[in-house]
């Protein structure tokens, strides 16, 4: 039989006896334990700490499991998360796995069951890093995208786009899908002026370190903004201007061409 | 994107639901102009706004430029307007954007509604 797998694990249960359990036997199986009774507190420690699971509980008057999976996942998408729930309680066990739970336990707990579904979830997880390490050797993997000039085609591309990142591995995925869609919505609506004649051409490239994304339009171009001074409009509630901005913040590197038609950014692997 | 509509006693909630990116904005504020004549100023029968961010999935500048320009609205009409369940990528958003203080941001509808009672 393989070894046993152990880690640092967030247990969250408004439940203190539940909380108790899990803690006494999830630490004498090896694992480090952390437990919180509050969803806001441990969304904080989380934070704070590197964790390698994270078991919730469904119902907790502060903050429910599903926003509990939702704030965990924005941060690190590929972190295992189980959700404790009633028995028979089915309706957000299907919600929570289409939030990107792992796995779910009814209560009361069966110890054997808890111990069986960690097992599953650490092992889950070091394929997904053996998989990182298989595509390692990679130099590049590059993807042509040719789409119509429409915002509406957004949310198929970004659909791939988060695909392709969690299969290579980025854990930061909000921050490059930001950058993304703000430099698709540019060109769709500002370089191509919303023509649905033209289109925008993507480029999404994967290397070991960092996904490279070009985006070009069919406009005119524009003077390329100093992106290194670049700095947000001083009227605050203003409706536009952040875009750049944005992108400017969250990727690592940004250039234009001189036309000023196509952006291309980059965003190294954490 | 779509739109989950909660009216209550003395507020309206708006549930975003999917991605609140250039064509979620365009597609909220015709909502807003359209069904709740929210224009250049709010109308007195609408004393408290809240949006909640519950279903969000994202969010990009068009979004944040919608919200920015409605808090100036609600502001100028002397109207609240809150913001609630809002995910970590959209907090963090609103740091950088030098936006987190601009807004009234809760918990929860509940929390919101119970915090801030109408103005009169």
């Amino acid at each position: 039989m393989a070894d046993k797998i152990t880690g640092n694990i967030l247990v969250i249960d408004d439940d203190e006896s539940i909380l108790r359990l899990l803690s006494k036997f999830l630490k004498s199986e090896g694992h480090k334990v952390v437990t919180d009774m509050n969803g806001i507190n441990a969304l904080e420690v989380f934070k704070n700490e590197k964790f390698d699971l994270v078991i919730t509980d469904m119902y907790m008057p502060d903050l429910d499991g599903l926003d509990i999976i939702r704030n965990i996942k924005d941060i690190d998408q590929n972190i295992p998360i189980i959700v404790l729930t009633a028995a028979g309680s089915i309706t957000n066990v299907v919600q929570s796995l289409k939030l990107g739970a792992f796995n779910y336990m009814a209560k009361p707990v069966n110890i054997n069951e808890v111990r069986e579904i960690i097992q599953k979830a650490f092992l889950t997880n070091a394929a997904n890093r053996q998989q990182k390490n298989f595509y390692a050797f990679l130099q590049s993997a590059v993807s042509v995208f040719k789409i119509k000039s429409a915002v509406e085609h957004l949310e198929e591309i970004s659909y791939y786009l988060n695909n392709m990142l969690v299969f290579y591995g980025f854990s930061s995925n909000w921050q490059i899908q930001l950058a993304f869609t703000e430099a698709f919505t540019n060109a769709v609506c500002h370089g191509n002026n919303s023509s649905p004649d033209k289109f925008v051409l993507c480029e999404i490239a994967f290397s070991r370190h960092e996904v490279i994304i070009s985006i070009e339009d069919e406009g005119a171009g524009f003077k390329v903004p100093d992106l290194k001074n670049y700095q947000l409009n001083d009227d605050i509630y203003a409706g536009s201007g952040r875009g750049i901005f944005l992108i400017n913040s969250y990727m690592d590197s940004v250039e234009f061409n001189d036309k000023g038609n196509r952006i291309k950014m980059s965003k190294k692997r954490d | 994107m779509e739109i989950n509509t909660i009216k209550g006693e003395n507020y309206i909630a708006f549930q975003i639901i999917g991605n609140f990116d250039q064509h979620g904005a365009m597609y909220l504020r015709n909502i807003l102009i359209n069904d709740y004549l929210i224009g250049e100023a709010v109308p007195a029968a609408l004393p408290h706004v809240i949006f909640d961010f519950t279903q969000i999935e994202s969010i990009s500048s068009s979004g944040i430029g919608l919200l920015a320009s409605l808090q100036r609205t609600f502001n100028r009409s002397n109207k609240l307007l809150s913001l609630t369940k809002i995910p970590h990528s959209l907090q963090q958003i609103l740091k950088v954007a030098n936006l987190i203080g601009v807004f009234t941001i809760y918990k929860s509808i509940e929390e919101a509604v119970a915090n801030k009672p109408p103005l009169s």
